[in-house]
């Protein structure tokens, strides 16, 4: 898989001015932002970092969790993922043109992978939090016909797509959604702490959402993986107000440990970190250590997929997945 | 006979397929040779700038001194033997014909024209990583070879099933005298002549009337052994050739092959350490070497240039070791007769796309 | 071309141990500032700027190390002294050197075993498998610039090479700090055209005109004779990360550190065919580990803290091979015919 192929590079630039734009609208002052604990250990301690369009980064002294501080409450968040032109724009200029590619390389292998992993549950409900267009649940429909598939998604215009295709939606945050104790036998959330005010309160409202022997599986932003830790403040990971929360994968398997889960797996199958650090370095100039430019220049296409192979074995891919049960 | 070492050697392909374009292309990059004609009843020939003949009679009379044979096994041999008794050297696509009787007919035509060189496309024992392993054994330090394993499998390939190399009156056999004849050579390399020979022979899966895997074992009166197993049912492409002596191993992995798919050409190379009483260790240190280019093609066609300009005989690929190895070839086929095929192979064969 | 890869057991503990490696280098820091800033009294010390022999550029000063200032040429990213001393008064320095005494005196013995067997031992088989594999043979050994007397008599008694000499073209040798048996000295101009293997261990980093020598070395060479060379590039992890702070950085040892690039371009020139180039180095990330361990304070490198401090043995060793078996690692080892 190639970065190209599932972000178009100048929909991208464009999408991202956008969101500075919006920074200014909707956040425009940052008196108005709370001072919060490490969003992974709850700590208290920790170190700045950097300053990005306006928000600070400081990383967690105990766990190195790289998070906003202080951050946007939760309220003109939600207003913003839901009303700001940056975010209709991700939907209409820059997700939609690569859809079907990343239904293909992404969703499909994401789909049968799950399947092939979790047998067991192909009967049970299956809920996805933040289901976006429901492109999850469909492949995993194709797998698993008997499994009951709810879309947990919030934007009504998300909620609209995913039953234009069949998908049964709870039209909500999962933070607030209400009365369905341990009704799931797996919830999905990609993607998704790395945005939330609160991870924690997602984590422990999965917790109860699941049955005994339930499964949460996430995918999230590993802060200490290759290429943001090489590129740092010049990574396009690192991007307020959406990507606010960079676990690891200690953080992230202690955050779900202390919400009552086992973890079954925490691993990095990132694929892409070398392909985003040498696109930095080609097209943003961006500065790096000396070894990685000589890389991009030099080393061959076997000897760059060899070293992406070796940081997704080692836990140092920025794409991180974990998978927790509940007792 | 003799060319005047100012003159370039003027030669021709017969058979314009796939083996015969990368001899072309690798003629084209040698200073020795020049390419007069080639020969292709397809008309794979098509936009070459050199004249194209459909029959090999023609391109053989158009004066070259060399030609190239690179057509399906069952035309080989009356092509080589043509252009050996018209006193033009060859160059012959392994495997050297369908059966040993093509050897044999080709090695009287020999005969009969001493001066005419005649070799056979042995081409892996041209291999870098071949090469040095050979050094590595011929110097003794590692001691005797005990014994040799080798591994030789693709998976098939577009409409194998359908592949001339499938239909016994074409080719002479299957996946053995295609591709593990190239192990069965190396193992020669490395052993020399084998006297007892035992194989099984399968149809696991492929709908073709010959052996789509062999496995084989090979003695000598050295007590050398040989194993092979040749797959047309190899998956995972692969190519692993392992040598066994008295103070150490060497082993090669992948090949670096036109289409690039058995890996990264690779030899491993350990000497046996012992512990305080002088008994050998397990996983002694390793060194290892990755080759980056395959040089092998260029370095074939300088051997033959060299023989023919300088008139030396032949020593890689000869009429013997053509003859060696295809009587290997025809005892492996006679210890196992290809019995039906495998009750496995009738379901995933039905089951195929 | 190809590219080797070892796997074995050596350790820097074994080959450097501490106190004794620190107290050599506090010694060689010492004697490497005096001569950089001019107060160690030789003749012909004057300093002299140096072009990049592989681009003929100035290169561009990066950091100073031990009083000599480094220089990357910005073409090749080579890394050079400059400006730096003469050949003659670097010889007659290390004649005079506390450091060169130290070396042989202290520290070669305190680790005769340990280089016995992680260093000289490997040489030697490497060697053999040259001879075996490019010239049977071979009877003409001659090892330029040696360091290692001892070495040289283990490659006598394998009994593998008629002739093995050392060669110095900085006699006389009985001023040299060098045990080498009459019998195997030799000059230069004995065996023109006539090495059929030539060693060059360590040398190319650390003589003042490295272009030269390696034109030396083409004339030693009998045709299709091999040559033989080790050395340090500054294409290697340990330098690529650590830069000036590289622990092992010794200016007057390692006054050429040649990128990859411009090592094969330079041994192309002075007519050879490159048959191996390899960096089967094995230190390079206990190095940089050590060095990060030692100096919380180093600029950058977040992501190795990291991965020191939560990866493992496991993911540290399978790096190591991955920068041997692409050429990243410090220490290069070449084969060349020549043509
Ligand atoms: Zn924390
Ligand atoms: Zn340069």
């Amino acid at each position: 898989m190639k970065e190209q192929e599932i972000r178009n590079r100048e929909a991208f630039v464009h999408y991202l001015r956008l969101v500075r734009e919006d920074i200014a609208n909707y956040f425009p002052d940052s008196e108005q932002f709370r001072t919060a604990p490490c969003p992974a250990c709850g700590a208290l301690e920790h170190t700045a970092e950097f300053a990005k369009a306006g928000f600070e980064y400081v990383a967690c002294r105990a766990c190195s969790t790289l998070f906003v501080n202080p951050r946007p409450a939760a309220a003109p968040l939600r207003e913003f993922y839901l009303r700001s032109p940056s975010s209709r724009y991700w939907v209409e200029g820059f997700f939609l043109p690569v859809a079907e590619a990343r239904r293909e390389k992404i969703f499909r292998p994401r789909a049968r992978q799950i399947a092939g992993q979790l047998p067991a549950l192909a009967r049970e409900t299956i809920g996805d939090i933040g289901a976006g267009f429901g492109l999850f649940l469909e492949e995993l429909r194709i797998l698993w016909p008997h499994a009951r598939m709810i879309a947990i998604e919030p934007s009504a215009e998300m909620a609209a797509i995913c039953r234009s295709k069949a998908i049964e939606v709870l039209e909500t945050t999962v933070e607030d959604l209400e009365g369905q104790e341990s009704r799931f036998g797996l919830l999905t959330a990609f993607e998704l702490l790395e945005h939330l005010y609160q991870p924690r309160a997602l984590v422990e409202k999965a917790w109860r959402l699941l049955r005994p022997g339930g499964r949460l599986l996430a995918t999230t932003l590993n802060g200490q993986g290759f290429d943001i830790q090489v590129l740092w403040e010049q990574s396009k990971s690192v991007f307020p107000p959406h990507h606010l929360n960079f676990l690891n994968p200690r953080a992230l398997a202690g955050l779900c440990e202390s919400a009552g889960f086992v973890v079954e797996e925490v691993s990095t199958p990132g694929q892409l970190d070398w392909d985003i650090v040498e696109g930095a370095i080609a097209n943003d100039s961006a500065t790096t250590d000396r070894i990685w430019r000589l890389l991009a220049r030099n080393g061959s296409e076997r000897c760059k997929r060899e070293f992406q192979a070796w940081l997704s074995r080692h836990g140092l891919s920025s794409h991180m997945r974990i998978l927790a049960r509940k007792p | 006979m003799p060319l005047s070492r100012d003159r370039r050697i003027k030669a021709g392909i017969v058979g314009y397929g796939r083996m015969g374009k990368i001899r072309g292309a690798c003629l084209g990059r040698r200073n020795e040779w020049e390419l007069i004609g080639i020969c292709d009843i397809q008309n794979h020939g098509m936009g070459c700038d050199v004249p194209v003949f459909r029959e090999w009679s023609g391109l053989l009379s158009a004066g070259p001194d060399a030609v190239f044979v690179c057509t399906p096994n069952r035309r080989l041999p009356e092509v080589v033997m043509d252009a050996v008794s018209r006193g033009i050297h060859v160059f012959c696509e392994k495997p050297p014909g369908c059966t040993l009787e093509d050897v044999i007919r080709m090695r009287e035509a020999e005969a009969a024209h001493p001066g005419v060189k005649l070799k056979f496309g042995f081409n892996h024992r041209y291999h870098a990583a071949v090469q040095d392993a050979k050094a590595i054994v011929d110097s003794g330090r590692l001691g005797r070879v005990m014994w040799v394993r080798g591994i030789y499998g693709k998976a098939g390939g577009s409409r194998y099933d359908q592949n001339w190399r499938n239909r016994r009156e074409l080719s002479g056999g299957g996946i053995l005298i295609d591709q593990g004849i190239h192990m069965l050579d190396l193992f020669r390399l490395f052993c020399d002549d084998f006297e007892e020979v035992k194989s099984f022979l399968t149809r696991s899966y492929w709908t073709v009337e010959v052996e789509d895997n062999a496995f084989v074992l090979l003695r000598n009166s050295r007590g050398q052994v040989a194993m092979l197993h040749s797959s047309a049912t190899q998956w995972q492409h692969r190519f692993m050739a392992e040598i066994y002596l008295e103070r150490g191993y060497l082993a090669i992995t992948g090949i670096l092959s036109s289409t690039r798919t058995y890996g990264r050409e690779t030899l491993r190379v350990a000497r046996c350490q012992y512990d305080a009483e002088g008994y050998p260790q397990p996983n002694p240190e390793e060194t290892i070497t990755y080759y980056d280019e395959d040089r092998s093609w260029e370095q074939e066609i300088d051997d033959f240039a060299r023989s023919i300009l300088e008139d030396r005989p032949v020593t890689v690929g000869g009429s013997s070791d053509a003859y060696q190895v295809m009587s290997l070839v025809q005892q492996i086929y006679t210890a196992d007769p290809l019995g039906p095929r495998s009750a496995a192979g009738e379901l995933t064969g039905a089951a195929m796309p | 071309m190809k590219a080797v890869v070892l796997r074995d057991d050596l350790r820097e503990a074994d080959i450097r141990p501490e106190p004794l490696y620190a107290e050599y280098k506090a010694i060689l820091e010492n004697e490497s500032r005096r001569i950089f800033d001019g107060s160690i009294r030789i003749e012909n010390r004057e300093l002299l700027p140096f072009d990049c022999p592989n681009c003929g550029k100035a290169p561009v000063a990066e950091f100073e190390r031990w009083g000599a200032q480094y220089c990357r040429c910005a073409t090749c990213a080579s890394l050079l002294v400059s400006p730096r001393p003469g050949q003659e008064a670097l010889d007659a320095f290390r004649r005079e050197s506390r450091a060169g005494r130290f070396w042989e005196q202290t520290f070669a013995a305190a680790t005769g075993a340990a280089r016995e067997h992680g260093i000289f031992r490997p040489r030697l088989q490497w060697l053999l498998s040259i001879k075996d594999r490019y010239g049977p043979r071979a009877s003409v050994v001659a090892d330029y610039r040696s360091k290692y007397p001892t070495f040289l008599e283990a490659l006598c008694d394998s009994g593998e090479f008629p002739q093995v000499v050392s060669l110095q073209p900085e006699a006389p040798w009985e001023k040299l700090p060098l045990a080498v048996r009459p019998e195997r000295r030799a000059g230069p101009e004995a065996l023109l055209h006539r090495t059929d293997i030539l060693t060059l261990f360590e040398v190319i980093e650390r003589v003042s005109n490295p272009g030269e020598v390696l034109h030396l070395a083409r004339e030693l060479c009998a045709p299709g004779g091999v040559l033989v060379l080790t050395t340090t590039s500054s294409s290697g992890f340990e330098y690529q990360l650590l830069g000036g702070s590289a622990p092992n950085l010794n200016p007057l040892d390692r006054m050429n550190l040649f990128s990859i690039d411009a090592l094969t371009r330079l041994i192309g020139k002075a007519g050879f065919e490159i048959l191996e180039l390899s960096t089967p180095g094995r230190l390079d990330v206990a190095t940089v580990r050590k060095t990060l361990e030692s100096d919380p304070d180093l600029p950058g490198l977040s992501f190795w803290r990291y991965f020191f401090r939560h990866c493992g043995e496991d993911a540290e060793h399978t790096l190591q091979e991955f920068l041997q078996q692409y050429r990243l690692s410090s220490h290069v080892r070449v084969v060349a015919r020549r043509q």
